[in-house]
């Protein structure tokens, strides 16, 4: 079984980063399992953390800067090693999905509500030198 | 021209000024004038009788051909009587512009009897062996005839599916015939059929799309006709010369105007579809938000229930976690609940249209009443100027002020007293009123998104709301054909400026 580091979430929404710690922690695939609300302090995250994350999921739908602003933001700093980016999202609409597999920074792209499953094969997938 | 046919014209003139300033009343009686002066010479010479109209005003004077002494030329009578019938008709409604038709056929009794005199054919001027109809009086009535025509036009510009082509038959006959008659008694058909390209060009004004293809046929065929008929000499190759560069002219303009139909009507097609569909898009889309939003609630309220069963029956033998989530459950369905309402309430903005004249001081008042329990908990000041009174929706202005002045108050920096400034300025066609607050203000980036519905800025236990407030205001100036827009300073304060037409 593979296990990460640290995974960041960056999701408004307390109750859904509440969700998605649980069942992060149920798989038992990360070390450490941070939140944030909003995009600003996901990037105030990266730049002040000791231990940067492994693992970001980035929701989209956010009030201000969404998860399409805290890539633009993303571009402006430089993180070594860089985190992969996954977006969770309840958008279903096709475009946003065009739009994300546009973008090189965003690694995967999937639809809430995360369950062990799913964050498991996500981590298999992306992290084969694990 | 006999004193009755100046007469007429002064009076015919008058009523079509009448007619444009809608002086109906006098437009009426002067037209009746024009055409008893018109129809009781006609009678005359129908019958062969005197009605003692000729000399009624004014002893004769001319006697050189005249049928009677004073008496007007049968054609001018008939152009009289023509004329009060195409005053009274000018506001008919019916498919066929009556009025605009018969225009057109004054036009072109005026213009025949006019050429006439241009190539001394008094076939054209003079019917018969009765009084002729003076250059003149001929000029006069081309203009009276495009006159009556445009105004008939203008006056009933907006019926659809009005035909435009039966108002033009008389300058489609009037014409090709005029031109033909100068063409054959002038020698070698110097120019003059280019002329015919005036045929063509009457073609833009008719619906038919290949109608200057056929006017440019008839063309052709008329200046063949000419060259059979008019005196070539022996300069025959001129004439042949003259008639093939008249053809090739009226076959460019045909064919330019043709191209240039066809593309229009090809424009005013596609936009009409556009239209069409667009319409049809956006109702679709209207019943989706009203038909989704109120079929959600029906699990949603489900769902609440079952929740609050469970906590009501089950709490004390749950867990704090389990407790927790219920909670969460809860929380989620009080959310999805006042989004969906919020939805609901967006899609219903504008469909009642009721405008009225409405007191803004007044519907200021009623939002104050309406939200007094915030005023006083966040201590709020407000201060109203002068506001303007305007037609409008009620409840829309209503929910208007009452988004703008709760967002005012609520969006503070936490231990400000908020204070509110509403404010009105007249524009040249609207109002402007604008709602300015010293609050947390908004980011420059940012000033676009707030108007879009669901869109917030901040987290929900920052500052509360769905996110429909803004969209609702912007909806609603919208309805009334106005703008919002808003400028701030961060952390110095807002204002939402708005317009609504007068």
């Amino acid at each position: 079984m593979k296990k990460l580091n640290k995974i960041l979430l960056i999701d408004d929404d307390d109750l859904i980063n509440f969700i998605h710690k649980k069942i992060i922690s149920v798989s038992g695939c990360a070390n450490e399992i941070v939140y944030v609300r909003s995009a600003m302090d996901g990037i105030e995250h990266l730049k002040t953390t000791d231990t940067i994350p492994d693992l970001i999921l980035l929701d989209l739908n956010m009030p201000a800067i969404d998860g399409w602003g805290f890539l633009e933001q993303r571009k402006k700093i430089n993180i070594n090693p860089s985190p992969k980016i996954i977006i969770l999202t309840t958008s279903v609409n096709p475009d946003d999905r065009i739009k994300a597999s546009k973008i090189k920074e965003v690694d995967d792209y999937l639809n809430k509500p995360l369950n062990p499953e799913t964050i498991t094969e996500v981590i298999n997938k992306h992290f084969e030198h694990l | 021209m006999q004193f009755n046919t100046a007469l007429g014209f002064t009076l015919a003139g008058i009523s079509i000024l009448m007619v444009y300033f809608n002086q109906c009343t006098k437009a009426r009686i002067c037209t009746a004038l024009v055409g008893l002066i018109g129809f009781i010479t006609l009678l005359e010479y129908l019958f062969s009788i005197n009605l003692f109209l000729d000399e009624l005003f004014m002893k004769h004077y001319i006697t050189l051909k005249t049928s009677n002494p004073g008496r007007m030329a049968p054609n001018t009578a008939l152009c009289f009587t023509l004329t009060a019938l195409s005053i009274f008709y000018i506001n008919t409604r019916s498919r066929i512009n009556i009025s605009s038709l018969i225009g057109s056929l004054i036009f072109g009794l005026g213009l025949t009897a006019f050429v006439g005199y241009y190539i001394n054919t008094d076939l054209t001027y003079a019917w018969g062996y009765f009084t002729q109809m003076a250059i003149h009086t001929a000029f006069g009535f081309m203009f009276i005839g495009i006159g009556v025509s445009f105004l008939s036009w203008k006056a009933t510009n907006r019926i659809l599916g009005q035909s435009k082509t039966s108002s033009l038959l008389g300058y489609l006959i009037a014409i090709p015939i005029t031109i033909l008659l100068i063409d054959i008694n002038s020698p070698l058909g110097i120019g003059v059929g280019t002329l015919y390209v005036i045929l063509v060009l009457l073609g833009w004004f008719i619906d038919l799309q290949k109608i200057t293809i056929y006017l440019a046929l008839v063309a052709t065929l008329l200046i063949l006709i000419g060259y059979k008929n008019s005196p070539t000499g022996n300069q025959e190759w001129m004439a042949i010369i003259n008639r093939s560069l008249s053809i090739i002219s009226v076959w460019i303009v045909a064919i330019l105007l043709y191209n240039i139909k066809k593309n229009s009507n090809l424009f005013r097609k596609n936009t009409e579809d556009y239209t069409k569909t667009l319409e049809l898009k956006n109702k679709e889309l209207e019943q989706f938000v009203y038909i989704s939003s109120h079929d959600l609630q029906e699990p949603l309220k489900v769902i609440s229930s079952f929740t609050s069963l469970l906590e009501l029956e089950h709490q004390k033998k749950l867990d704090d976690e389990a407790n927790f989530y219920i909670a969460s459950i809860k929380q989620s369905c009080t959310k999805m609940s006042s989004l969906i309402n919020g939805l609901l309430n967006y899609g219903r903005i504008g469909a009642n249209h009721e405008r009225t004249l409405v007191d803004c001081n007044q519907i200021l008042n009623d939002v104050t009443e309406s939200i007094t329990p915030l005023i006083k908990e966040k201590n709020a000041e407000l201060i109203v100027k002068k506001l303007p009174r305007l037609h409008a929706n009620q409840n829309d202005l209503f929910l208007l002020f009452q988004n703008l002045i709760t967002n005012a108050i609520k969006f503070q920096a936490p231990n400000t007293i908020p204070k509110i400034k509403i404010d009105s300025k007249e524009e040249l066609s609207h109002w402007r009123i604008s709602v300015e607050d010293n609050g947390i203000g908004i980011e420059k980036e940012h000033l676009n998104k707030i108007f879009l519905i669901f869109k917030r800025l901040h987290n929900v236990d920052e500052y509360e709301g769905i996110g429909v407030g803004l969209a609702q205001c912007s909806k609603i100036v919208e309805q009334h054909n106005g703008q919002i827009w808003a400028t701030s300073t961060p952390q110095k304060g807002s204002v939402f400026h708005f317009t609504l037409k007068k």
